[in-house]
C-alpha cells in the first residue's frame, strides 16, 4: 500500500493515516468489483450454457407435442371414421341393390342368425355378416385372401355362363405382374389364363361376361387367332371361328390389421443417429 | 482566478471508484436477474412442455387403447380404436370398397375390340381379314396380321383404304339422360337399362328398358296380391359402389309404380339444335311430345357454329394416340393361286376407348360406325393366315 502512496501523501505526514484508509476502501472497491464481475461472468456462462440445453430441449418437446398432436389428430379421425363405417355397413347389408346382385344365400344363415345380427350398435358379427347379408357381394368383389383356386372357379363359372362354357379350350393359373393404375390400391394381383374356341360371337359373349363380372376380372393381353373347322370328313367348313388367349388379373386384398407403430423422433434430423449413417 | 480543490485526490479517488462499483454491482444483479428470468422462462415452457406431453400421453392411451396405468379413462376421448367392436373387419370393408372403386375406374373392355375392328377393317372392294390379332392392354397397342384383297387387282389399295380408315377413325362416349321431374334435373340412365341400335341410315339409338330393374325401379321388384309388380322406396344408399355392371345405381325416393315401357332415344345429332330439339322432348320417338324428354350427352363430339365438326372430333377423341405402324406387307399369289396382300400392323390405341367406365361407346370411322357394347353378332373379319408362298 505505501508504495501507492501518492508524492503529496508523503510531504503531508498528516493526512497519511487517512490516505491509506480510502486507499484500502478503494482497492476493496475494486476487489468486490472484481468478484462481482467473476459471479456474473459464471452465472452468465451458466446460463449460457443451460440457455443453449433448454432451448434443444423446448424444440424437441415442439417437435414431439407436434408429433403426438398429429397422432391424436389421426386417432380423432380414425374414431370417427369407424363410427360412420360402422353405420354404413350396417346400412349396407340390409341393401336390396346390393342383394341384388349377390350369390345365392348359404342355407346355413337362418333367420335367427340374420336377426341376430344387426343391433342398435351396428352389427354384431361382421365376419358372419360377410357371408349372410348383402355384404357378401364384398368379398366376393374383391377377396381379403390369395385363393387361386376359387378365382378360377369363378372364371370357370363365368365362363360356363357363356354357351355352356362349350368353347373352353383350358383354365388356369398365371403369373402376372401388379398393375399401374390411377389412383391408391392395396391389392395384390392374382394371375389367370384361359383359352376358347369358338363362333367370334360366341368368344365374344363369353369375354362381355367376364367383364360384367362383379369380381374383377381385367384383361392383361389377349391373342385372337383364326382356327379352321372341319366337319367329318375332314373337310374345311369355311364357318368363322376363333380361338383366344386371354391373360387376367384377378385381385385380393389383404385384410386390414391395426397395429400400433413407432415412430423415432430426432433432435437433429441430420445427424448419423437419426439417418443410420455410419460415421467415416 | 485559481480554482480550489478542498476534496483531496485520494477522496476523488474513492468517490469514483465506488460510483463505479455501484454501477457494477447495479449492471452485475441486471445480469443476474436476466440470467435468472431467463432461467426460470425457460423451466416453465420445459415444465409446460412436460405437463402437456403428460396429457397426450394420457389422450393417446386412452383414444387407441382405452386404458391408463394411473385410472380410467374419461367418456370425452370415446371408444379406443383397439377396444371398437369389429373395428380391422370394418376397416377391411372400407378398403376394399376404396380399392374397387379405383379398380372400376381402370377396368378394360377387351370385348370392345370386336367393335373397333368392324369399323378400321375396310370391307368390299378392299377387303381385310385378320388372321391373329394380340392385344396388350398394357401398352395400349393393337397388333396383327392381316390379309386383303382388292376387287380391282391393286392390293395396296386395300392397305392404303385401311391406313386411312384408322387414322380418320374417332371415338365417342357419354351417357344417355333423362328428365327427372322431382329433382327438375337432367340424371344418367344407367348404362345397363340402355341398348344401342343402329338404324339403315346409320342413326344410333339407345333403347332405354323404363321400369327395369334398377331403371327408374328398384333393383328388388315386389309382387302384390294382385300380381301387380310394384316398387318400394329403398332408403339404402351407400351401396352406390356396386351394381351390375358396377355403376352407380340411380336411389329411389318416393313408393311408386313405374310401369315397363322401352324409350327410342335417338344419340345421332347433326346439330346442336337437333339435340336441343330432342332434350327439349320434342322427339316424337319418345311419346311424351312437349315435355322435357331424353336425350344423349356426348363427351367426345364438337361442334362449330353449332353444326357437328368431325375434324375438331377426330382431334379430341382420336381412335389412336399415335401413328399407326405398318410393315411386312407384300403382294403376291397365295396358296390358292389367287393375288392377295399380306401385311403386319401395329396400332397404338387411345386407352380411352377401352375403359369401361367411358360407357357407351361408339367408334365411328369414314366409312363404318359401330355401337361397340351393343356389337354382337359379329361380321367375318377373322381368315387363315396369308400362306407362306406370298412372294414379293
Amino acid at each position: 500500500m505505501a508504495n501507492r502512496a501518492t508524492p503529496k501523501q508523503k510531504k503531508n505526514g498528516r493526512g497519511k493515516g487517512v490516505a491509506f484508509a480510502k486507499w484500502a476502501k478503494i482497492d476493496k472497491a475494486q476487489r468486490n468489483m472484481l468478484v462481482a464481475v467473476c459471479i456474473v461472468s459464471v452465472f452468465l456462462g451458466i446460463t449460457l450454457v443451460g440457455g443453449i440445453y433448454f432451448a434443444k430441449v423446448i424444440a424437441f418437446n415442439a417437435k414431439v407435442i407436434s408429433e403426438k398432436d398429429k397422432i391424436i389428430a389421426n386417432y380423432k379421425t380414425i374414431q370417427s371414421s369407424l363410427n360412420s363405417i360402422s353405420a354404413q355397413v350396417s346400412e349396407m347389408s340390409q341393401s336390396e341393390r346390393l342383394e341384388a346382385v349377390a350369390r345365392t344365400r348359404s342355407t346355413d344363415c337362418t333367420e335367427e342368425i340374420m336377426e341376430g345380427l344387426a343391433s342398435e350398435n351396428g352389427i354384431e358379427d361382421v365376419e358372419l355378416a360377410r357371408t349372410c347379408t348383402a355384404l357378401r357381394v364384398i368379398p366376393d368383389a374383391l377377396p381379403s385372401k390369395l385363393n387361386q383356386e376359387a378365382t378360377l372357379a369363378s372364371l370357370n363359372q363365368l365362363l360356363n355362363w357363356s354357351n355352356g362354357g362349350a368353347g373352353i379350350e383350358s383354365i388356369s393359373g398365371a403369373d402376372v405382374g401388379v398393375a399401374e393404375m390411377d389412383g391408391d390400391l392395396t391389392v395384390s394381383p392374382i394371375g389367370a389364363s384361359f383359352s376358347l374356341s369358338d363362333d367370334a360371337s360366341n368368344v365374344r359373349k363369353s369375354l362381355d361376361i367376364v367383364e360384367r363380372s362383379i369380381r374383377n376380372f381385367d384383361i392383361v393381353s389377349a391373342n385372337i387367332s383364326w382356327v379352321d373347322t372341319y366337319d367329318e370328313k375332314g373337310n374345311s367348313t369355311g364357318k368363322q371361328r376363333i380361338e383366344l388367349v386371354g391373360l387376367y388379373r384377378a385381385y385380393y386384398a389383404n385384410g386390414v390389421k391395426i397395429e400400433k407403430k413407432s415412430k423415432k423422433i430426432c433432435a437433429d434430423d441430420t445427424s448419423d443417429k437419426c439417418t443410420g449413417r455410419k460415421k467415416k | 482566478m485559481y480554482e480550489i480543490s478542498l476534496v483531496p485526490d485520494v477522496k476523488a479517488e474513492l468517490l469514483r471508484k465506488l460510483r463505479m462499483r455501484n454501477l457494477v454491482y447495479l449492471i452485475c444483479v441486471v445480469v443476474v436477474a436476466a440470467c435468472a428470468g431467463i432461467f426460470v422462462i425457460l423451466f416453465g415452457v420445459t415444465g409446460g412442455q412436460g405437463i402437456k406431453l403428460a396429457a397426450q400421453d394420457t389422450e393417446i392411451a386412452c383414444r387407441s387403447d382405452g386404458t391408463l396405468k394411473s385410472g380410467n379413462c374419461g367418456s370425452q376421448y370415446g371408444t379406443a380404436v383397439m377396444k371398437f367392436k369389429n373395428a380391422e373387419e370394418l376397416l377391411t370393408i372400407q378398403d376394399q370398397m376404396k380399392n374397387l372403386a379405383t379398380l372400376n375406374n381402370n377396368k378394360i373392355k377387351i370385348s370392345r375390340v370386336f367393335g373397333i375392328l368392324d369399323v378400321i377393317l375396310p370391307v368390299g372392294e378392299n377387303h381385310v381379314w385378320i388372321s391373329e390379332l394380340n392385344v396388350d392392354i398394357d401398352n395400349n397397342t393393337l397388333s396383327f396380321d392381316a390379309s386383303a384383297m382388292a376387287s380391282n387387282g391393286i392390293g395396296f389399295r386395300a392397305l392404303e383404304a385401311f391406313k386411312k380408315n384408322v387414322e380418320r377413325s374417332y371415338y365417342d362416349y357419354g351417357n344417355y339422360m333423362r328428365y327427372d321431374k322431382d329433382t327438375d334435373e337432367y340424371v344418367e340412365i344407367p348404362s345397363y337399362c340402355i341398348d344401342e341400335t343402329m338404324d339403315k341410315n346409320g342413326i344410333v339409338y339407345g333403347i332405354y328398358h323404363k321400369g327395369a330393374k334398377g331403371c327408374e325401379a328398384p333393383m328388388v321388384e315386389k309382387k302384390t296380391a294382385s300380381g301387380e309388380t310394384t316398387t318400394e322406396e329403398d332408403e339404402n344408399s351407400g351401396d352406390a359402389e356396386l351394381s351390375v355392371d358396377g355403376e352407380d345405381a340411380e336411389p329411389e325416393t318416393t313408393e311408386t309404380t313405374v310401369a315397363k315401357e322401352d324409350i327410342k332415344i335417338r344419340r345421332t345429332y347433326l346439330s346442336e339444335s337437333d339435340m336441343e330439339h330432342y332434350r327439349n322432348g320434342n322427339d316424337d320417338l319418345t311419346k311424351e311430345a312437349g315435355i322435357k324428354g331424353y336425350y344423349f350427352e356426348s363427351n367426345c363430339l364438337k361442334y362449330t357454329d353449332g353444326k357437328l365438326d368431325e375434324a375438331a372430333t377426330l382431334e379430341a377423341c382420336p381412335l389412336l394416340s399415335d401413328a399407326p405402324n405398318i410393315g411386312d406387307s407384300s403382294y403376291g399369289k397365295n396358296a390358292d393361286g389367287r393375288l392377295a396382300l399380306s401385311f403386319s400392323a401395329a396400332l397404338p390405341m387411345n386407352r380411352e376407348v377401352f375403359l369401361s367406365s367411358n360407357k357407351h361407346i361408339r367408334v365411328i370411322g369414314p366409312s363404318r360406325q359401330n355401337v361397340t357394347d351393343s356389337y354382337i353378332q359379329i361380321r367375318d373379319m377373322f381368315d387363315e393366315a396369308p400362306k407362306e408362298d406370298i412372294g414379293e
